[in-house]
């Protein structure tokens, strides 16, 4: 079998995941730093209402930009995010089997599962689970969540999240991102390349650290005043907004070690008054003292 | 009894390995406890677990319970019967309950009143059935250190439970639990045999499974799989193979079929130094290096979880993995070469220590400070070299490579000041402050070192106790515990003998401004530090003594080398009857005498009023004056041996006279005299009172 191209793959996790029983969702048009910060996954993970979707999204990790010099490294790397709740008995097996789906025949792999503990202090969430590893290589991070939004997840959602540009290269065996085949006529340079060093200069170099101290201000303020109206979705738009700023300012070196777990806590406030929202919004929320 | 081989596993999706040998334990324990409770003879009982399974073992369990006969106590007799002899509606009640008649009754007097009693017996269960119904409950008793839920289920485990299997003798225990059922079927390996497997035989599980499974239930023969493979690999090559116990163990819990597979890497990072290539190697990737004669290779050893196929393909995955980790590494060598120790060193201004305790460039000074301190007792003299080792002692935190490896910190700081041109002692203290880095880990080499590697740990304990963290229980967040054990070590390996404590109490100045905002004074804080100290210096000693012999032996306040000095002596002359019957005796009969009764001023031999209490200070003085030298020259031994020499005279005196005598002036001069000698007896042994 020819490798399959970036496109190809996805549309090979999408038909896999389609077949299984998610519906097909959509980036989010804000900018986020992985999949989980999807309002897809971050409301669809609160409360008892099953859910089961499978999307790509572009994650952007302000601190990880190599101004496109690093054939490893990127500000900005694709995850296909699959979340299925409650977590299904068989659903490592139903991994294993996407894996073959895209190509890698299990037996003539070494596919390990490795301890990996997931915690996003932003979004008051954390969960249990593993990084998978295909030959050596993480190809996955693999969690069942137990508390989102600070509240404790019952039933559990299960995520997996394929790192895409990986497993693209290790399909198509090319050591460098750059050199990925998009489609048969389009590299990856051609897509990204300019925007790997752009927003690297940005993040490390040219941001204008007091316009982003006052965007996060008002962020925040926006997202509260947004939640004390109990607009918890355009709220919590706010609330992915602040977490973008603060990743930009803390990769600029503009936020001190202190500093940091302040503005992560008031961040982590947002998300848990948002899901607080949900969960009454849906009826779920039962008044506890 | 008849009895059946058993089998019950716990099929569960990837165990995490730091966990899973505790909870193999804890199963172990737990399935003896419930056997015990149930009364169940059995013997050959075993865990054996891989990342997928638990599985608890027995070569024989008994096929029903034994029998058990209670006594059942009922009311007194007093109130046992009417006035006209009949049973009363106490006893006939308590009968009934126990479906029990009159004639069964007899009666035991307990404490001043007689009893009713009856024996009931019961039948010994049949096991199949007892353990159908326990075994649930037996999973749940085990010890998970990191529990998590799944799917709806109320369950808590490490990872998801996905089937039981229960097997006794060749017939199958089932039952259902919501998250997973028992039967008789277990799994194969995930990728190599991933289907259901039905045992026939408790006693035919280990063999299903390697021969239909992929699967070595066993840790222990797993291990010996790999250790065997690595050693038939360096024959065949002539390498040598650096394989560290801790990572042989992580890969015999991570992998449920062991397969040695080969990679290479490009020699071109062959040129960087050893810990930036084997330290990705072993930490990130599990990978064991390869060394010929001596010096690192391009090549690496990795085990794959199970199978042959494709090898080829499965290793260079695993080398385009190590590439990408290389190249990093090797970038992060590169920037750090930029810049010099001296000016990473400025840089520890502004990196944070400890929120309360400051910055790097404050604990660097700090530890200078302890060094100096400490350096005349460990004979070390050169100030100008503890002043430069302490500035740069730690540069290397701010560099690239120990930014992303910690675990070379120190030892990369040691290659960039050699690297530099710095004199080989300075490099050789940074590269070994952080020694002994674990319990019976190795320790510094060099004196300097040895010297910066105590200063450093001194002052994180005294900093920290000072700001408040004081290790309790379990919460132990700066491993102050093991920092201590690990100056300990150090003064026991180089025989540093001085009193920890009372280099501490010299050393209160630079802490003081944290301990005061803490809330203690110094006594308080030194007092803190000292109760910390002596824990874990009494800790070393009780794994090393007998508590008998240290209950008689005066241990010298946090001095370790010291008190390992007293200990030997007395074990040396432990067997001998003349410590016990005469030194000992004497010791004890001296501080009963003195005990309580305070006697400050100094006596005066010319009260001395008896021939035998002249005799016993003549014999005492002499002792005195060769023990005296003993002590001095740390032989303890002969100190007890030449004290033990008064023992005639004292017992004398003591036998023959009434030593506490009406004249209360020579009542205490004799006291007093008693009392000087106690003293030297009290610096070697404990008298027991």
């Amino acid at each position: 079998m020819k490798a399959l191209t970036l496109q190809a793959l996805i549309l090979r996790l999408h038909t896999f995941w389609t077949n299984y029983g998610c519906a097909m969702g959509n980036s989010y048009d804000i900018e986020t730093g992985a999949g989980t910060m999807n309002p897809l996954t971050f409301f669809g993970s609160l409360g008892e209402k099953p859910a089961a979707w499978a999307y790509v999204e572009p994650s952007r990790r302000p601190k990880d930009g190599r101004y496109g010099d690093n054939p490893n490294r990127l500000y900005q790397h694709h995850q296909f995010q699959v979340i299925v709740k409650p977590s299904p008995d068989d659903i490592v097996d139903v991994y294993i089997k996407s894996l073959e789906y895209i190509g890698f025949k299990k037996s003539e792999h070494d596919i390990r599962l490795i301890e990996d503990n997931w915690e996003s202090p932003t979004l008051g969430a954390f969960g249990r689970g593993w990084e998978v590893w295909l030959d050596g290589m993480e190809i996955s991070q693999y969690t069942f969540f137990q508390q989102m939004g600070s509240f404790e997840c019952r039933p559990v959602t299960v995520e997996m999240t394929y790192g895409l540009e990986r497993i693209a290269m290790y399909l198509q065996n090319v050591e460098d991102v750059y050199d990925l085949d998009w489609n048969e006529r389009v590299k990856y340079r051609e897509v990204f390349h300019a925007a790997e060093y752009q927003q690297s200069k940005y993040s490390f170099e040219a941001a204008d650290n007091a316009l982003l101290f006052r965007h996060f201000a008002d962020y925040e303020a926006e997202a509260l005043r947004l939640l004390s109206l109990g607009l918890r979705v355009p709220a919590y738009d706010y609330v992915l907004k602040c977490s973008h700023t603060f990743n930009v300012l803390d990769a600029k070196g503009a936020i001190s070690v202190t500093e940091r777990a302040v503005y992560i806590a008031r961040i982590r406030n947002l998300s848990k008054r948002a899901a607080e929202l949900y969960l009454k919004e849906t009826g779920q929320l039962t008044e506890r003292a | 009894m008849k009895q059946q081989a058993f089998v019950f596993e716990i099929g569960a999706e990837e165990i995490p390995a730091q966990y899973i040998g505790r909870m193999a334990e804890s199963l172990q324990e737990q399935a003896e406890k419930l056997l015990a409770e149930n009364r169940i003879g059995f013997s050959g009982l075993r865990v054996l677990y891989t990342p997928r399974r638990l599985a608890l073992v027995a070569d024989a369990l008994d096929e029903r319970q034994a029998d058990l006969t209670e006594e059942i106590k009922g009311p007194a007799k007093s109130g046992a019967f009417t006035d006209d002899g009949q049973p009363s509606r106490a006893l006939s009640g308590f009968l009934t309950g126990k479906g029990k008649t009159l004639a069964d009754v007899y009666y035991k007097t307990v404490g001043a009143a007689a009893y009713v009693y009856v024996k009931h017996h019961v039948k010994g269960g049949d096991t199949a059935d007892i353990l159908t119904r326990k075994l649930e409950g037996l999973v749940k008793a085990v010890y998970v250190p990191n529990t998590m839920r799944w799917g709806g289920y109320a369950m808590g485990f490490i990872r998801p439970i996905r089937w039981f299997m229960a097997m006794f003798g060749k017939r199958a225990l089932t039952f259902a639990t919501p998250y997973a059922k028992c039967g008789a079927y277990t799994r194969g390996h995930r990728t190599l045999a991933d289907k259901r497997l039905r045992l026939t035989d408790a006693g035919g599980y280990e063999t299903l499974l390697k021969e239909q499974g992929f699967v070595i239930a066993d840790p222990a023969v797993r291990r010996e799989m790999i250790v065997s493979a690595i050693r038939a690999y360096e024959r065949e090559t002539g390498v040598t193979v650096k394989a560290e116990a801790g990572l042989v163990d992580e890969i015999v819990s991570i992998v449920e079929y062991p397969a040695l597979g080969e990679g290479r890497f490009p020699s071109e990072y062959l040129a960087m130094p050893d810990p930036v290539i084997i330290t990705p190697m072993e930490t990130q990737q599990r990978y064991f290096p390869v060394y010929r004669d001596g010096k690192l290779t391009d090549t690496f050893l990795f085990f794959r979880n199970g199978g042959f196929d494709r090898m080829a393909e499965v290793a260079h995955g695993n080398e385009r993995v190590l590439n990408a980790r290389l190249r990093d590494g090797k970038f992060f060598y590169e920037d750090d070469k930029k810049t010099t120790l001296r000016q990473k060193a400025e840089k520890l201004a502004s990196v944070v220590f400890q929120e309360k305790l400051g910055t790097l460039r404050e604990k660097s000074e700090r530890v200078k400070t302890a060094a100096l301190a400490a350096a005349p007792l460990m004979g070390y003299a050169d100030t100008e070299k503890i002043a430069e080792a302490a500035a740069l002692l730690k540069a290397d935190l701010v560099s690239a490579v120990v930014k992303e490896f910690d675990e070379v910190q120190g030892v990369m700081g040691g290659i960039y000041a050699r690297e530099e041109g710095y004199p080989a002692d300075i490099a050789d203290a940074i590269a070994e402050q952080y020694l002994p880095g674990a319990s019976g880990g190795r320790l510094p080499a060099t004196p300097l070192g040895a010297l910066m590697a105590v200063a450093d740990k001194l002052d994180s304990v005294l900093g920290l106790i000072a700001a408040g963290f004081v290790p309790t229980g379990s919460q132990d967040p700066y491993a102050l515990r093991r920092q201590v054990l690990g100056i300990l070590a150090i003064q026991q390996g180089f025989s540093y003998d001085f009193s920890l404590t009372e280099l501490v109490r010299s050393l209160t100045e630079p802490y003081r401004s944290f301990y005061q905002k803490s809330g203690l004074d110094t006594e308080r804080f030194v007092k803190t530090v000292q109760a910390f100290v002596d824990q874990r210096l009494k800790g070393i000693l009780e794994e090393k003594y007998p508590y008998e012999l240290l209950s008689r032996t005066a241990v010298s306040e946090g001095n370790i080398v010291d008190s390992v000095h007293k200990l030997e002596a007395v074990k040396k002359l432990w067997e001998a009857p003349w410590f016990h019957d005469e030194y000992l005796q004497v010791h004890l009969r001296m501080k009963k005498l003195v005990k309580d009764r305070p006697a400050a001023e100094a006596f005066d031999p010319a009260l001395f009023d008896c021939e035998d209490e002249r005799r016993m200070y003549a014999a005492f003085s002499t002792a005195a004056k060769e023990a005296a030298g003993s002590i001095g020259s740390r032989r303890y031994a002969c100190a007890i041996e030449q004290l033990s020499r008064t023992a005639p005279a004292v017992n004398a005196f003591f036998d023959n006279n009434l030593v506490l005598c009406e004249n209360e002036r020579i009542r205490l001069n004799r006291i007093r005299a008693i009392r000087d000698m106690l003293t030297l007896f009290d610096s070697l042994t404990n008298a027991v009172v």
